[in-house]
């Protein structure tokens, strides 16, 4: 076999700078897909049969279709809709949405395993519903789902890698660029996947010392 | 004195087809002991609970110093259901106490009990902490302060959980079987504590198996059978002289159980 440590060294200068808009990319996501997907969640418990039934309509499609279908009729849907949207703009709510559903099924899972009595605790002190979620409920799920929520955030590093094909100039993109040039499209793809598995491996990373650090919290 | 500081009237409360409280009424008077006793099953808990509306009941009226929680009788003579924010307003009024203990995992011990006084109460942060520690010095858990729930005892817990209770200042305390989920060595230390709090004025409802403890502390027992008032009185002659059936039956198979725990001894 025939590798070119050269080509695949030289990779990675172009690369470093492209992961920056992959790891913009996933924060933005990240950051939308966990408040999305925390409203999602409460808003599942209010009993609205209107709104639980739509919110499940959403899930079963999100769930149901691939993610890169998902990111093309973003990219090609929401400008038909009248929204003027860049195409890193179109990707990140792409992955957000995708990811808030994610993160929706992974907080419910946690919700009905949660002890009620610290809920009840609370009530009992006479707190008001939209505290004990703020103070009482989020809090100890957040910490809770720790583990399952990091998977979910590396699954959103990756899902960054899809923008490629609606012309977003990440990893992914500059990797297929230097391969053009080059004519050495392993060493390039190699290097591209190795920037993006530290991108993960430092989030998985941080999400275990985390998880350390709040173990005494989880009671 | 004109009226009880806890009045509870013709209580009922069904889950399904399951009647839990059928037509409960009792007082309550300032500054007395009541512990509710009764077979598993009985109702002791649901009563407990419907007292400050973590269960709504079904019917009847609960009153803390004559001011209605929850279901209130309007003029016209129908009733009527308070707002969900004005049962809130009215719950500090009764502080509860859970056998789970029920603390905060994720908050300190100083946070557990300062949150309810700065978030319900809105008082300063600084008054309150100031209080906070004044209790955990008073329960004996000075230096305490830092530590999160999952770091202390079953009794520490239930201690930390009474004085997040009456760090709301409330005018009465409901305890729901504090000490059915402690270790054995750990209940008496925990009873002798209630025993304190007793001896301080507090007004206290108990829902608990602890016999030796009622006859001991409490001022009136209440035996709830079938979502009844089965038999009350003084502690004395309802434990010492039980006229009903079904009470007689409960406590000799309570003493076949467990001897009761020895509260004769003071403590300290």
């Amino acid at each position: 076999m025939d590798f070119d440590l050269l080509a695949f060294g030289d990779a990675f200068p172009r690369l470093l700078p492209a992961a920056l808009t992959n790891l913009t990319i996933a924060l933005g996501a990240m950051l939308l897909a966990l408040i999305g997907g925390t409203v999602l969640t409460v808003l599942r418990t209010t009993g609205i049969g209107l709104l639980t039934g739509a919110i499940g309509v959403l899930i079963s499609f999100i769930r149901g279709t691939p993610i890169l279908v998902q990111i093309f009729l973003f990219y090609y849907g929401l400008p038909a809709l009248g929204l003027d949207l860049t195409p890193i703009q179109a990707g990140v709510l792409a992955i957000a949405l995708n990811s808030s559903i994610f993160i929706t099924e992974i907080m419910r899972g946690g919700l009905a395993g949660m002890d009620p009595g610290p809920v009840e605790a609370a009530i009992a002190l006479g707190v008001r519903a939209r505290t004990i979620w703020t103070r009482v409920i989020l809090p100890q799920l957040y910490i809770r789902i720790l583990p399952p929520l990091v998977n979910e955030l590396t699954t959103i590093v990756k899902g960054t890698a899809l923008l490629s094909v609606i012309t977003v100039v990440e990893v992914l993109r500059t990797a297929q660029q230097i391969a053009n040039t080059t004519f050495r499209p392993l060493e390039a793809l190699l290097a591209a996947a190795i920037v993006l598995f530290a991108l993960n491996l430092a989030i998985s990373q941080l999400g275990r010392r985390i998880e350390t650090r709040f173990a005494a919290r989880r009671g | 004195m004109t009226h009880p500081l806890l009045k509870v009237s013709n209580l009922a409360k069904s889950f399904g087809t399951m009647t839990a409280l059928r037509d409960i009424s009792f007082e309550v008077a300032a500054g007395e002991v009541v512990c509710i006793i009764g077979p598993s099953g009985c109702g002791k808990s649901t009563l407990l609970r419907c007292i400050n509306y973590l269960t709504f009941p079904d019917g009847g009226f609960v009153e803390v110093d004559g001011t209605h929680i929850g279901r209130e009788p309007g003029r016209d003579g129908k009733v009527r259901m308070q707002s969900h924010k004005r049962i809130d307003q009215l719950r500090p009024m009764m502080g509860f106490v859970f056998q789970q203990f029920n603390l905060w995992p994720h908050m300190t011990v100083l946070e557990n009990i300062a949150r309810g006084p700065i978030k319900v109460q809105r008082r300063p942060r600084e008054e309150v902490e100031r209080q906070a520690r004044a209790l955990l010095a008073r329960f004996g858990l000075a230096g305490k302060e830092d530590a999160y729930p999952s770091a202390l005892s079953g009794g520490q817990k239930q201690r930390v959980a009474i004085a997040r209770a009456l760090a709301m200042e409330p005018r009465l305390m409901l305890f729901d079987e504090p000490t059915s989920a402690l270790d054995p060595e750990i209940v008496k230390e925990v009873l002798l504590f209630l025993r304190e709090l007793a001896d301080s004025g507090m007004t206290m409802v108990i829902v608990t198996h602890e016999i030796g403890f009622a006859r001991h502390v409490a001022d009136r027992v209440i035996f709830l059978d079938g979502g009844l008032v089965a038999e009350q009185g003084p502690a004395r002659q309802v434990l010492g002289d039980p006229q009903n059936p079904r009470l007689r039956e409960f406590l000799a198979q309570i003493h076949e159980v467990a001897a009761p725990a020895d509260l004769s001894t003071p403590s300290h």
